[in-house]
């Protein structure tokens, strides 16, 4: 399937064994793209859908649009990773659409095992911090505090505590991009 | 890949708002997938932190300087140890047979730093032994301390 196809009926255009060994590819794929929302559900919830919801919609479009994906223009995992991601946004709980009283819950909350292995990673990752980016990475991602009175509490310019910020979060941007694990 | 964090992001989490908050972030977002599980993971992480307690242990740093300064000094001390000369073994005197001894004559002095001496001798055969013993009084002249012992061990032995 490297012509991207316009027709709507995709059904149609593609040939039943393409389409079997796509469906196998977007079966295969399920799990990856369950702990992709699930980390981004982490980041922020979303309202009226579980992990397990979002998963059958991200396959259902996936397979509608099966037609526009293209092997020489990047992989099935990033095709399929930027539909995951246009699902979770369709369905975040954003500050403008705040829940009501109607409105199910997110249920995308990870259980007891689950918490436990993120916060295990959490600390794995901040120890790897040094001591003077984690201290300036906790207070004012934990406790709140600004910038400013970062710089005024520890008497150093704002642009030192910027830039102890900028390392810290780019030490971690690094470790995930890496995918290291504790 | 590419591992400098976007300006942009580091932007939104200085102000402390939700970086998908922002449009121009959730196009480029999109148009490098690539980031997507990275931005994820670093944003719930974020996210997380503000839920830790505020005692909390953190394991220390692997420090490679470290690692590196310590093999550094146990090669050094494997080279001195290597490199200094061998232990002199004293040799052995050469005791005669216990049975061909006849008699023994051990002499024994002691001298401190006040110059008094004691001096004491031991003769006999294995199995009946005198001692004589001998000593001076200080001449009250301290000398730079000094202890000295000499033990002089004769045997007269069967020819």
């Amino acid at each position: 399937m490297s012509q991207p196809l316009t027709s709507t009926d995709a059904s149609a255009a593609v040939p039943v064994d393409d389409a079997t060994s796509f469906g196998r590819q977007l079966v295969a794929l399920a799990g990856p793209m369950h702990a992709f929302l699930h980390t981004l559900c982490r980041g922020g919830a979303v309202t009226g859908a579980s992990v397990d919801d979002l998963v059958q919609e991200v396959m259902a479009r996936a397979w509608r649009s099966r037609t526009t994906f293209a092997a020489d223009r990047g992989t099935l995992d990033a095709w399929l990773s930027r539909i995951t991601f246009r699902v979770y946004l369709d369905h975040r709980r954003t500050p403008a659409a705040s829940p009501t009283l109607a409105e199910e819950p997110a249920t995308c909350a990870p259980g007891p095992l689950a918490q436990a292995a993120a916060r295990e990673q959490l600390q794995w990752l901040l120890g790897r911090l040094s001591s003077r980016e984690r201290g300036v990475l906790l207070r004012f991602h934990r406790d709140g505090r600004s910038v400013a009175e970062l710089a005024a509490a520890d008497a150093v310019p704002t642009g030192t505590i910027k830039s102890l910020l900028h390392r810290a979060r780019a030490r971690l941007w690094a470790a995930f991009l890496r995918g290291e694990q504790p | 890949m590419n591992p400098v964090l976007p300006p942009f992001l580091q932007e939104s989490f200085d102000r402390g708002v939700d970086p998908l908050d922002d449009e121009a972030t959730r196009v480029w977002l999109q148009q490098h997938p690539e980031h997507l599980q990275a931005f994820a993971a670093l944003r719930a992480t974020l996210r997380e932190v503000a839920d830790l307690p505020p005692q909390m242990r953190w394991p220390r740093r692997w420090r490679p300087l470290w690692f590196l300064a310590g093999a550094a000094a146990l090669l050094v001390a494997a080279w001195l140890a290597a490199s200094s000369p061998a232990v002199t073994v004293l040799p052995r005197p050469l005791f005669a047979p216990r049975a061909a001894v006849l008699s023994i004559t051990t002499t024994e002095r002691i001298a401190d730093g006040t110059r008094a001496f004691a001096f004491a001798t031991v003769q006999g055969t294995l199995s009946h032994k005198a001692s004589t013993t001998f000593s001076t009084c200080s001449t009250g002249r301290q000398l730079p301390t000094v202890f000295l012992r000499t033990t002089v061990r004769e045997e007269t032995v069967r020819p």
